[in-house]
């Protein structure tokens, strides 16, 4: 996931309709999703290559997903589940990236106490 | 069986996140805690590993473990644990496409499991590759973890599924 993405807590399903020469990606159009998502996921579908075929056109959904994070009182951050990236290629991927946490221990002490 | 893998990507890069670490820790964390997620390096991009097709259709799975030493931005060496030649051979090249965010040159262990599931074929023998059943995947817990799963190779017969077909109506 995109750090700015992650940094301003953004997630979403991007959609984008990709089109193939036979071998590489010809054009991307992004069908919906939040603009710093689909272009990130644009970005990373442009690299893709395929095994020699008739130039195609398909759909592709990405999943892009912040997992929560939690803070013990030293500022020790950590998400529950680990972070991952799931492929089902050439039409699913899902993301998952921990969220970005401002943690003040001065903060948490008190919030202890 | 070669048509339904027209859409079969041959390569692929998979970019990454090159972010800044999450959170803000402390520097005087307890010595000799046990090693978390964090104190590993960052992985920024790395090609997508595949299926090695041979080993698909020999119908080897198993798992992998690798000992990657890194020099701070690249992989310099991997060691091969344990593990079948041919997944070894296909993890260790697909490692030493990763790139890390700058750290200090370190070591850590890597498994790769691979794994094959049994398509679904009809009676004409067109068998599944992800429309109806279990969908060939790559899962990334990167650095450490690496799960793929692949249609095993099926040798399917249409005079064999018909007359299964046929023995199931009656």
């Amino acid at each position: 996931m995109r750090p700015v993405a992650r940094q301003t807590r953004i997630q979403g399903v991007v959609t984008l309709r990709v089109s193939t020469d036979g071998k590489q990606v010809s054009a991307v159009d992004a069908e919906n999703g939040p603009p710093l998502l689909v272009k990130a996921a644009k970005e990373n579908v442009k690299t893709w290559q395929f095994e020699p075929h008739t130039g195609t056109k398909f759909e592709i959904t990405f999943h892009n997903r912040l997992l929560p994070v939690e803070c013990d009182s030293d500022c020790n951050c950590d998400s529950e589940e680990k972070e991952s990236v799931l492929l089902q290629l050439p039409t699913h991927a899902e993301v998952s990236a921990k969220q970005y946490m401002l943690c003040d221990p001065a903060v948490e002490i008190q919030h202890k106490k | 069986m070669a048509a339904q893998r027209k859409l079969g990507l041959t390569s692929a890069l998979l970019l990454l996140s090159a972010c800044s670490t999450a959170q803000n820790k402390p520097a005087n964390g307890p010595l000799g805690a046990h090693r978390t997620a964090s104190d590993l390096p960052k992985v920024i991009r790395a090609s997508v590993p595949f299926y090695p097709e041979l080993a698909r259709q020999t119908r080897i799975q198993g798992t992998v473990t690798l000992r990657v030493s890194t020099d701070g931005k690249l992989v310099s060496d991997v060691g091969a644990g344990s593990g079948h030649p041919i997944l070894v051979r296909a993890a260790a090249e697909n490692v030493k496409t990763w790139e890390f965010k700058p750290h200090a040159p370190t070591s850590f262990e890597l498994t790769f499991r691979y794994r094959l599931f049994i398509p679904e074929c009809d009676s004409e023998c067109n068998c599944d590759r992800g429309e109806r059943g279990e969908k060939e995947s790559v899962l990334l817990h990167l650095p450490t973890e690496v799960d793929l799963s692949a249609p095993t190779l099926l040798t399917c017969d249409p005079a064999v599924e018909i007359r299964r077909k046929r023995v199931q109506e009656y």
